[in-house]
């Protein structure tokens, strides 16, 4: 009895081995992509096509700080901003977009360098898919080095936010050269937007004639998105917000007085009692935004009416009053795009100064350009200078923030961050 | 004491699984018949499941309702019979069995408040007694429950055993609720216990009911109370070893009613009754928070840069004033149990359904159970347990949903339900806002969940002390979550329709072997060896689609826009095997030392096995005569231990997640960092404890002190942003600390034949600290709830207000302080019975759940808005105060005006420097749980009642009254979706009162037959 009970044991113990050694203790994930996978050529459009959701998905988690810090928009909702709507931004407030944008610019930075380091030298120089990382690297960078008020890199010490605009213009300069010798004619979507990216950064960088150069290859009709998808996990909240909810609403900004700027769609929402309706906070009148009206709307990254009022500011700043003609007569360019009628030249260097900043923020509103301007204009010690940033209620005391801070969450989690 | 390398899994899956093949031939024997009846020594009434033995054999049956017992084929001679039952006192005596005779044995049981001859069977391996267990172990038995008003496993476990939380949830009916033992030991993990139902381990995870009905399914629903024999808790990390890796948080056996021999027994249960409200909002509001919604006076809001009323009416407003119901309560249930000398049978069947204090509310449960033991021979027994249990409700939407009926109804002029359609707001006076919240009826949020349970187990015993037991278990849950918005509905006018699918599969194969051998009188050995395989496959699934052409009943391909958003399945597994010997030393001193080895599916690539070891000691001091004759029975004991928690499926993974780039194109981002080395938390528990029978049985009481310290714990390490990858690792570096004090007390304190006052009680004190948790110092769980090093955890921070009382000063307001638990710290249930005749009882029940905060987000959104009634005097006040410039707190103030407003109430009710924080308050509670009222027929005329053999008419009463300095209406909710939606996933701590629906009063009446 004892010897068969010990026979049926070691039976037992060969049969149930090999079990043990299979992978019955791994666990199953299916639906999971794990990172060894993605060295494969086949798998790199993927990675790309990822980047692209990253910018996009990026420019739109900062859409909302950025409109209400730059005062496009106004808070007229229920979500806790904190002080956004004043214009103080702090650390805490800015966890989300602050790390959307550095894993957009994560993905774009490694996966470059992934696909380098598995390509041969000349197909990685002659590749379509390397040119197009290297623009969508180029674009979030700028939206970094535009938005933030230092910039950390790959978990890094901190450094100023220009370091942003050179390391964008030497990917969109990558992007150029590349998509050419991949074949991509001047006219492809990708080498032009690469060129007006480039005229951005290197206007920022102060070049304001290489700016032009650039800005001059891109025609007025062109326009290249950041591509949001409502059937995705990639759709425009501040559609959702302004349609679905009554979060941000134009009242009480400069808009408001320029009803029927066809580059600024909006109007007043009235309840079913024929009432000015209010936001979800109860009280502020709605006046809805409708350049994005539906969640599948894509954000602008740059576009050819955008190049000419780079050019017209190119021309105030090189040629002083001598250049208001120039600078008006691109503006009315820009504006014939959107069949407005042309303007009047202003009669000094501080009006054509103002004509071209409204102009400037109708043409780039709501595409997270103009926290940067403001900021850039605030710091300009000429004639571009604005006082937008000091509080009118209280000049010379407050300031309004001009740039997001290191988040809460870098500023925790990066040794390198003080 | 683990291994970290080299050391494969293949190991202890061999190991685990050798025992399985270890069995012996059969032998069988048998020459007489022993029968008997057991009834109760001061009620003479007969004893049902009275266990009844042979000592020194695995020979035993139960009692039926008539008391009765056979114990077939004896060998002839003289044998030891042996009787137990749960809250009776064990006797025995010395039968002789006569070849071909009947031998008759009766038997009357005395009550006793602690038993030490008990058996219990969680934890400790094989079936021992309790004299014998060196651990706590919480038990509820069908006596406890027979006439209180509990549904499902939940209900029978709130209150009842001491340091287990049960926190309702939700007042929707069909809610499942959140259960805790001995708090919360862990950072990141799941804080749900292990659930075994017959010997088979279930799934044991919540699962969130979808973005309407936001509240759970939680798997102790699906277990009908009326089945249960009774439940046995072990608690924490010292009693629950030989469970291994998954079982830090405790466990829950679950017993299910047994067959006996004898003809078939019949039960019979009808419950009749209705749900009526409580208050809704703030006890203090007299709006009701407009649920009653036609009263003229108090439908207003408030302008708060003016102070000027916005009044509002709702032409959807029912003809009666209000929005409540009583919705029908009904419930059925039918049970058969009976058996041979051989094969003994339960089956039972049910039908519930709650009808809600809303509109629309319908929550339908019902099942069937059958349990089926086969017993060839005294050696040998094969067990089949099965169920099925099907749940249906339909939810009213709720919590933080635009939907939701409270954030809706009790937002007053903010509601998203305004408007109406066609000419509903024709009648409303202009000037007066026109709200039409009637259209939140019209959404259909449905969750749909099925549950299958099946297992064999097989008792073989080849010894008289040898024994081995197999199970084999398999268990299914499917559960389907739909919000539907119809096409045509208010607010979302073109339709949507989302639903959201997890499956969940669990086999599970179980052996355990014992070994009993005596050294001597005095020295006796019982060696103890298992191993358990638990497999797990898991699949979520949501889908929305929106955007509908008509009014079709929707489905995934009917509209115009789908959004495919998740798809998540996993399988994983952990195996392992365990040793166990305890020693006796003269039936008085008992030491028991163990084991664990356990392998998992989740542990990193570079982590080997586990291995968990146990020691306890149990003495029982009462069995020396120099003991003090008070005690009937007395034991001390002691138990260290440990027991883990594997990490989440894909902690160990890098990995990428896939998304629609562009149009339409497949893209790629960083999703997890993963974590090679990553293994389980363990957690090391001390306790100690007695238990004690005093007074001839009528005083029990129960005392333990714990102390659980979980090293390894599983702390989500955040990594910089900038490095791409934004979900955190999660790494083994944590040190927490819980201990606590935890007593059981029930008493008999007047016993006489004809009249019985008796009464039970537990509580619980409970503290947490979190030691370290390495150098980020603290850990977000959600809704403002942290866990930081060297405080309480998890815990509230955020804005306080330094001098609340302070009358017309501005609030001195300190920023990310503690604010307090999220989870209660202290626990008491309260318990009282009056029997008179043993025909007539009075039971009445009270819990208590205190040391919590909660977030009361109704009144933080609604004061904001100027729709929070109890603010309205203080916000026309600080108009008035705010002066010229409408800033409060400056020179031009009129600062009388707030005189006499305290600074917490100014802080609550502005408009301005509004924060949760301010509106985060004391959750603590007692509730009246239920009164009943129940009345046994006499037997006399139980026959001409359908010929019954018993017969009684239950009348019930649950949550009549709430006790709270809460502001809110039910501080025991929770909007469930804030929780993680995944199983194996990080989950989060905070919980929030965001416009849920508070507990319903429930009143039954209950009719019990037996046939």
């Amino acid at each position: 009895m004892n010897s068969i009970r010990k026979w049926i044991g070691l039976g037992t113990l060969v049969l149930l081995l090999p079990l043990g050694a299979c992978n019955i203790l791994d666990v199953e994930s299916p639906g999971k992509i794990t990172d060894d996978s993605l060295n494969d050529p086949d798998a790199f459009p993927s990675l790309v096509y990822g980047m692209s959701y990253n910018l996009a998905n990026a420019n739109d988690n900062v859409e909302e700080i950025q409109t209400l810090l730059s005062g496009e928009m106004w808070h007229g909702g229920s979500y806790d901003w904190g002080k956004i709507p004043r214009g103080i931004i702090l650390p805490e407030d800015v966890d989300g977009a602050w790390s959307w944008m550095q894993q957009a610019q994560w993905v774009t930075d490694h996966g470059v360098e992934r696909m380098q380091g598995v390509l041969t030298p000349e197909d990685f120089g002659s590749s379509a898919l390397v040119a197009e990382a290297y623009l969508y690297g180029g674009f979030i960078d700028r939206l970094i080095g535009e938005v933030v008020c230092e910039a950390v890199i790959d978990s890094a010490a901190p450094q100023p936010n220009t370091v942003e605009f050179e390391r964008a213009k030497e990917k969109f300069t990558k992007a150029i050269e590349i998509g050419t010798a991949a074949g991509l004619p001047a006219s492809d979507p990708i080498i032009l937007a690469a060129y007006g990216g480039r005229a951005s950064v290197t206007a920022w960088l102060g070049d304001w004639a290489g700016a032009v150069a650039d800005a001059q290859k891109v025609p007025a009709e062109f326009e290249f998105d950041a591509i949001l998808n409502a059937s995705a996990n990639n759709s425009n909240t501040l559609a959702y917000e302004t349609h679905a909810r009554y979060e941000y609403t134009l009242w009480g900004t400069l808009f408001a007085d320029h009803y029927g700027d066809p580059r600024v769609p909006w109007d007043t929402v009235f309840d079913e009692h024929g009432a000015v309706a209010v936001g979800a906070n109860g009280s502020t009148p709605m006046f809805q935004q409708n350049k994005y009206d539906n969640e599948d709307d894509d954000i602008p990254l740059t576009h050819g009416t955008e190049m000419l009022v780079l050019r017209a500011e190119a021309a105030l700043r090189t040629d002083g009053a001598a250049g208001i003609g120039e600078a008006i007569g691109l503006l009315n360019q820009a504006r014939a795009v959107y069949d407005m009628s042309p303007l009047s030249t202003p009669g000094s260097l501080d009006e054509a100064w103002a004509t071209l900043r409204y102009e400037r923020e109708a043409t780039v509103f709501l595409e997270n350009r103009h926290l940067w301007d403001v900021r850039r204009w605030y710091e300009d010690t000429g004639p571009a200078h604005d006082n937008y940033l000091v509080d009118a209620a209280d000049p010379g005391q407050e300031i309004r923030d001009s740039c997001i801070p290191i988040s809460r969450e870098e500023r925790n989690s990066n040794p390198n961050v003080p | 004491m683990k291994f970290r390398r080299g050391l494969g899994a293949g190991p202890a899956i061999a190991a685990a699984l050798l025992a399985l093949a270890w069995s012996a031939p059969l032998s069988a024997q048998a020459t007489g018949r022993i029968q008997g009846t057991i009834t109760d020594a001061r009620t003479q009434q007969p004893l049902a499941a009275a266990a009844v033995t042979i000592q020194g054999t695995k020979i035993g049956t139960v009692t039926g309702e008539d008391g009765k017992y056979v114990l077939p084929n004896i060998e002839a001679g003289t044998h030891t019979i042996q009787v137990r039952r749960i809250s009776y006192g064990s006797t025995s005596k010395p039968v002789t069995v006569v070849a071909g005779q009947t031998a008759t044995a009766d038997f009357a049981l005395s009550e006793v408040a602690v038993s030490l001859d008990q058996v219990v069977v969680t934890g400790t391996a094989v079936a021992s007694r309790k004299k014998e267990v060196g651990n706590s172990v919480g038990m509820v038995n069908a006596d406890q429950i027979a006439n209180a008003p509990v549904v499902n496993s939940q209900d029978v476990l709130a209150g009842r055993v001491a340091s287990v939380t049960v926190l309702g949830n939700s007042g929707q009916p069909g809610a499942g609720g959140t259960v805790m033992i001995r708090g919360t030991n862990t950072i990141s993990q799941s804080t749900y216990p292990l659930i075994y139902v017959d010997g088979v381990r279930v799934f044991n995870e919540p699962t969130r009911n979808g973005w309407g009905g936001r509240n759970n399914t939680n798997p102790l629903q699906n277990i009908n109370a009326n089945d249960i024999d009774h439940v046995e808790v072990i608690k924490g990390a010292a009693a629950t070893t030989l469970y291994g890796t998954e079982a830090s948080g405790g466990v829950i056996q679950i017993f299910t009613k047994r067959g006996v021999s004898g003809a078939p027994s019949w039960d019979v249960d009808v419950t009749q009754g209705f749900n009526d409200s409580n208050h809704w909002g703030d006890p203090d509001d007299p709006t009701n928070l407009w649920v009653d919604c036609n009263n003229t006076d108090l439908m207003y809001g408030l302008n708060l840069s003016t102070g000027e009323k916005k009044p509002f009416m709702d032409p959807t407003c029912p003809a009666d004033g209000n929005w409540t119901v009583h919705g029908q309560i009904q419930r059925y249930g039918l049970s058969v149990r009976g058996g041979s000398d051989n094969v003994k049978y339960f089956v039972s069947g049910n039908y519930d359904q709650n009808e809600g204090m809303l509109p629309t509310q319908k929550a339908r449960n019902g099942g069937v159970r059958a349990n089926m033991t086969f017993a060839p021979s005294d050696k040998l027994s094969f067990t089949m347990s099965t169920a099925y249990t099907k749940l249906d409700n339909r939810w009213v939407g709720d919590g933080n949903n635009s939907e939701g009926f409270l954030l809706d109804v009790g937002r007053a002029t903010a509601t998203y339900l305004h408007g109406g359609k066609g000419h509903d707001c024709d009648n409303v006076p202009d000037g007066v806002y026109c709200v039409t919240n009637g259209y939140v009826f019209d959404q259909n949020n449905t969750t749909g969940s099925d549950h299958y349970l099946v297992g064999f187990t097989t008792n073989y015993a080849p010894l008289s002390n040898w024994n081995n037991k197999f199970s084999v278990g398999w268990d299914y849950t499917a559960i389907r979550n739909i919000t539907n918005l119809p096409f045509g509905f208010l607010d979302t006018p073109l339709g949507y329709f989302w639903d959201e699918n997890t499956r969940h599969t669990k086999l599970s194969l179980d052996y355990t072997g014992s070994l009993q051998n005596d050294f001597g009188k005095s020295l006796a050995s019982t060696f103890s060896w298992g191993g358990q395989l638990f497999r797990d496959r898991h699949r979520w699934t949501e889908i929305d689609v929106q955007n509908f052409a008509g009014p079709v009943d929707p489905t995934l391909v009917t509209g115009a826009q789908l959004t495919y958003r998740d798809d998540i399945p996993f399988a994983e597994t952990n195996a392992g095997f365990f040793l166990q010997e305890m020693l006796a030393w003269r039936d008085r001193l008992f030491v028991t030392g163990g084991i664990r080895v356990d392998g998992n599916s989740a542990f990193g690539d570079n982590f080997g096995l586990q291995v968990y070891p146990k020691l306890s000691v149990a003495y029982a001091l009462s069995d020396y005569d120099w003991f003090p004759s008070a005690f009937d029975a007395f034991k001390l004991r002691a138990a260290v231990g440990e027991s883990g928690k594997a990490p989440g499926a894909f902690d160990k993974l890098k990995s990428w997640q896939a998304e629609t780039a562009n149009e339409g194109d497949p893209g790629v981002r960083p999703d997890a960092i993963g974590n090679p080395d990553i293994g389980p938390e363990r957690t090391q528990e001390i306790e100690l404890g007695f238990d004690a029978g005093l007074f001839q049985g009528r005083l029990g009481l129960e005392a333990t002190v714990f102390r659980a310290t979980t090293r390894e714990a599983l702390v989500p390490v955040t990594l910089p942003p900038s490095g791409g990858f934004l979900s955190s690792r999660i790494e083994n570096i944590g040190k927490l600390r819980n201990e606590g004090f935890e007593a059981q007390l029930n008493g008999s304190f007047i016993r006489t034949t004809d009249f019985e006052w008796s009464a039970r009680a537990n509580m619980t004190f409970m503290r947490s600290k979190a030691l370290d948790l390495g150098e980020q110092k603290e850990v977000y769980t959600g809704l403002n709830s942290y866990i930081k090093q060297g405080d309480p955890f998890p815990s509230f921070y955020g804005k306080r207000v330094l001098n609340p009382d302070a009358l017309g000063e501005q609030p001195m307001v300190a920023t990310d302080t503690i604010q307090g638990n999220v989870n209660p710290d202290k626990l008491w249930g309260f318990g009282t019975t009056l029997t008179y005749k043993n025909a007539l009882t009075l039971d009445v029940f009270f819990e208590h759940q205190g040391g919590f905060y909660i977030q009361n987000y109704t009144a933080y959104q609604n004061a904001r808005r100027g729709v929070w009634y109890p603010c309205y005097a203080t916000q026309q006040k600080m108009i008035q105060a705010a002066g010229p410039d409408g800033v409060l707190y400056n020179d031009d103030d009129n600062a009388g005006a707030i005189a006499d407003v305290p600074a917490l109430q100014l802080a609550r009710c502005s408009a301005d420097d509004y924060d949760i924080g301010f509106w985060t308050e004391k959750g603590d509670f007692t509730k009246l749980r239920y009164v009943t009222l129940t009345y046994a027929l006499p037997s006399s005329l139980t026959p001409k009642i359908l010929g019954a053999n018993s017969a009684s008419v239950t009348l019930s009463a649950r949550n009549l009254f709430t006790w709270s300095s809460y502001h809110g209406g039910d501080p025991e909710v929770e909007d469930f979706t804030d929780q993680s939606n995944l199983v194996g996933v990080a989950g989060r701590f905070g919980r929030r009162d965001y416009y849920m629906m508070p507990s319903p009063r429930a009143y039954t009446l209950s009719v019990h037959l037996n046939f």
